[in-house]
């Protein structure tokens, strides 16, 4: 299956070619990059046992689609979900570890094949606290050496000085060339048991997305491609190839950082709030200077809690198939709980309709799901009746299993895990019944539509027009909150709060006051419903609304059209009137004056991200960003204190990547 | 008979009564009465009006030193008979001055306060390296690190037990709370602690609240 779309086919040279690899189909599009306008997109679905087969397709058939000559293709940006899915799924090759200077508390999970813990070990400023037992190290490495695909060396406080984790990589090295992972490399972030968990996943992947990246090397130049290939990172920037095979951590959870950019790359804006609405589901997140703000926190996996940078979601259960309800004010709610809309719900069935009229009732019970597993005999026997009776009223799953008595409590713990869904109104059957969007059967829509607007005492047009203007509401009130939540950190509130902020995304909540909300950055609306639910706001508030075309495609755009990221965060600390910078892969050094240390911690963190951006290959100049975070405070006499205290110095290289 | 003896104690600690302690807490043990009767019931109350009389400055650091003292002098023989268990349920709580300072009368009055309100403390002193902080928060299970300084120049010093219990994957299991001169609410959160007290009233108060929120 493919869908085709070309829009333009000139001259140009500079184009690049985004592979996304979503849950269902992975996509192919070719972008120019000088202009960001997609020119031709094509989808093929995605083969799990092999994810380059469902590559090579839509690649094939996007170049057939718009005709393009393969040396045009100067990049090639690819985002993966091989590295968070195989974290899920527990795959990956054997590790060994090796912890200096520390011991796994009880309930530490480290999921790795063998470990050995030996003495050595820093403290927080750097200063050795134990020897280095290198006996006991040579032993521990000769122990493992023929059990593992990997090694990982994590060490007390490697972060304030990685001497103990270099000294045994120099050890390791001597008797085998398997890759070894340093937890200092991945990290500057504090945390021995995360450091230690992100270093061993990372380990674990480096043979799964070795294989993967060979084998989509080999298709693309099976092609005929010979551009270079970019893999899109978690953080929203890309790196090379190489860098993927050795630091493949950091390709999780790249899926919503691309559909983000994706956004941002289609709207043509750098600084704006991405509103990503979905089915279920509607995810918000800022963007500052064309990147996404970043989590405090380091992402989690599959229950792993990693120190992988990831992006700050906001993420809210308010979509196309939300249920739309009234409160016992009768005002009108959407979500958070899904439920399949009532017309695609008819489509499925056709005395759907005529048996919602009978009951006047537009609750159904479907079955999701066709797995017995783990469920009691009577969940089994609802669950068998529902698969083949389809959308059934709960009094018909009563008379059609006579022998189960409490039904409503089996279809809830049947809905609970998933088995089971209801039908009900949504924004889906009131966008057919407006016209806006037609999937399913408009009929039943109305009919659904017209059980809750009579509850309500409106017309059917009337209750229609609300709930529009209500989807818009809700999209925005949720911007607020976020906006709110990272100021001050509430989150929740109460019915009066909620109020002020519905009245503030233009909604007319009182009589005597107008509210209207003013944001400093456009709102870029991505996803199938995003016109209908965002659009609007535009009107109603203070903010620019963009809903760019194409955005079925975004993650794509999104992991061609980024540019090479690297940062670093470096970290002085006083001591003893003096001022300690602690710069990545070197012992702390000393500075007497304050000045100095800044200057050198800066000098130091350029570098480093410099190189990493230049080794990625890039054209152009090396865009760099310094970030001086001082931390000054008033003692507890309510002077401010003489010397500063703790400084952070941030750097970032960003560069356009090279094509070819 | 029983609450006599209770209002006995509780006015022997708020005035000082050194001396009286111990025989009147040996009474109310032979009396029958509960330990953690008399250290609630009694001491705790003693320790509290003590505590407002040095809010409203009807009383000063010398009178409240001495009536810790006096509770203390109580509780060394109540202590030993109560059942473990009973007041270590409440919280455990590491408490000491950072390295490189020595004053540790506002460490001792919060100390008194937090015994007081029945959990168990574990002093470390004062000018205590703060490796042995954490070892000692390792080996007790503590829920509870609380440190003092008055001096600016080791403040660094909380921040570095900061930084080692995150290294460590303890903070969270483990709260801080930090007090004395030197520091202020802003350090505290600027260093990532959990809690700032005032004075030794507060910092029952916040230990209390620290201990709900685990």
């Amino acid at each position: 299956m493919s869908i085709a779309d070309v829009q333009v086919n000139s001259d140009m040279r500079r184009l690049g070619l985004g592979i996304d690899t979503g849950g269902t189909f992975t996509d192919g599009v070719v972008v120019d990059l000088i202009n960001h306008k997609v020119l031709a997109k094509a989808k093929s679905p995605t083969t799990y046992h092999d994810l380059s087969i469902g590559i090579r397709n839509a690649v094939a058939e996007v170049l057939r689609i718009g005709n393009f000559r393969h040396e045009d293709i100067g990049i090639v940006g690819i985002s993966t979900t091989i590295a968070t899915n195989s974290v899920l799924q527990g795959l990956g090759g054997r590790v060994g570890l090796i912890g200096i200077g520390w011991k796994p508390q009880d309930d530490w999970k480290l999921g790795c094949d063998i470990a050995r813990f030996v003495k050595g070990g820093h403290d927080s400023v750097g200063n050795q606290n134990e020897r280095l037992d290198e006996q006991a190290l040579e032993s521990a490495i000769s122990e493992m050496l023929h059990q593992v695909d990997a090694i990982v060396v994590s060490s007390i406080f490697s972060i304030c000085n990685p001497a103990h984790e270099i000294r045994a990589k120099e050890m390791i090295k001597k008797h085998t060339d398997i890759p070894v992972v340093l937890s200092h490399v991945l990290t500057g972030d504090l945390g021995i048991y995360e450091r230690t968990i992100t270093a061993l996943l990372n380990a674990k992947l480096i043979p799964i997305m070795k294989q993967f990246m060979s084998s989509v090397e080999k298709s693309l130049r099976d092609l005929g491609l010979a551009a270079r290939i970019m893999v899109f990172k978690g953080d929203g920037g890309l790196m090379s190839l190489e860098m993927a095979q050795e630091r493949p951590i950091e390709t999780i959870l790249s899926g919503p950082a691309a559909s983000l950019m994706g956004g941002k790359v289609l709207g043509h804006v750098e600084d704006c709030i991405v509103v990503d609405i979905g089915g279920t589901s509607t995810d918000i997140a800022f963007m500052e200077h064309g990147f996404p703000k970043l989590a405090q926190e380091g992402a989690v996996v599959g229950g792993w809690r990693t120190r992988v940078k990831a992006i700050d979601i906001w993420t809210c259960g308010l979509g196309g198939d939300s249920i739309i309800w009234l409160d016992e004010d009768g005002e009108i709610c959407i979500g958070p709980e899904r439920v399949v809309p009532l017309a695609i719900a008819a489509l499925s069935n056709s005395t759907f309709k005529e048996r919602m009229k009978k009951y006047s009732d537009t609750g159904f019970y479907v079955s999701a799901s066709i797995d017995f597993s783990g469920l009691t005999e009577n969940e089994q026997k609802v669950l068998r009746f529902l698969n083949e009776a389809g959308p059934s009223a709960l009094f018909e799953i009563m008379d059609g299993v006579p022998d189960v008595v409490l039904t409503r409590d089996v279809l809830n713990s049947l809905k609970l895990r998933g088995r089971v869904l209801q039908t009900g109104v949504t924004p889906t059957d009131i966008m057919h019944v407006a016209g806006l969007y037609r999937a399913g059967d408009v009929e039943a829509s109305e009919i659904g539509i017209n059980f809750i607007a009579e509850k309500s005492n409106l017309s059917k047009d009337q209750f229609v027009e609300k709930a529009l203007e209500r989807m818009a509401t809700r999209v925005g009130e949720e911007i607020l909150r976020k906006i709110i939540f990272d100021e001050i950190g509430m989150s929740g509130g109460s019915k009066a709060l909620t109020s002020v902020l519905q009245a503030c995304t233009g909604e007319k909540r009182f009589r005597n006051l107008d509210l209207k909300a003013a944001l400093d950055r456009p709102i870029v609306a991505i996803g199938a419903p995003a016109k209908v639910f965002a659009e609007p706001l535009a009107k109603r508030m203070d903010v620019k609304v963009i809903v760019p075309e194409h955005h079925d495609v975004g993650n794509a755009v999104g992991a061609v059209c980024s540019r090479v990221t690297e940062s670093i965060t470096v970290h002085i600390y006083p001591k003893d009137c003096k001022f300690l910078v602690f710069a990545p892969g070197t012992t702390p050094i000393d500075y007497t004056h304050v000045e100095e240390a800044v200057a050198a911690a800066k000098s130091y963190a350029g570098h480093f991200v410099r190189d990493r951006v230049e080794s990625a290959g890039v054209e152009g100049e090396i865009q760099m960003k310094f970030d001086v975070v001082e931390r000054r405070f008033c003692d507890g006499y309510g002077k401010e204190m003489k010397f500063i205290n703790w400084i952070d110095v941030k750097a970032t290289a960003m560069g356009i990547p090279k094509l070819k | 008979m029983s609450n006599e003896i209770l209002d006995k104690l509780a006015e022997v600690v708020v005035k000082g009564k050194i001396k009286e302690a111990k025989p009147l807490a040996e009474q109310a043990l032979n009396a029958g009465i509960l330990p953690q009767t008399i250290i609630f019931d009694g001491l705790s109350k003693g320790m509290a009006v003590v505590g407002e009389k040095y809010e409203k400055k009807e009383y000063f650091l010398p009178q409240v030193l001495l009536s810790a003292q006096t509770m203390y002098a109580a509780l060394d023989v109540v202590l030993p008979k109560l059942k473990v268990g009973a007041a270590s349920a409440s919280g455990k709580i590491v408490i000491g001055v950072v390295e490189g300072d020595v004053h540790d009368i506002g460490k001792n009055i919060v100390k008194a306060m937090l015994t007081g309100a029945g959990m168990t403390v574990f002093d470390m002193g004062r000018d205590v390296p703060l490796k042995k902080y954490i070892e000692k928060v390792q080996a007790e299970k503590a829920d509870i690190l609380a440190t003092s300084t008055l001096m600016t120049p080791t403040l660094a010093g909380m921040r570095e037990l900061e930084r080692m219990l995150k290294e460590a994957g303890l903070k969270g299991p483990v709260k801080t709370m930090i007090g004395g001169g030197a520091t202020s609410k802003e350090f505290a959160a600027q260093i990532g602690a959990d809690a700032w007290g005032y004075d030794a009233i507060e910092a029952v108060k916040i230990a209390e609240e620290l201990l709900k929120k685990k």
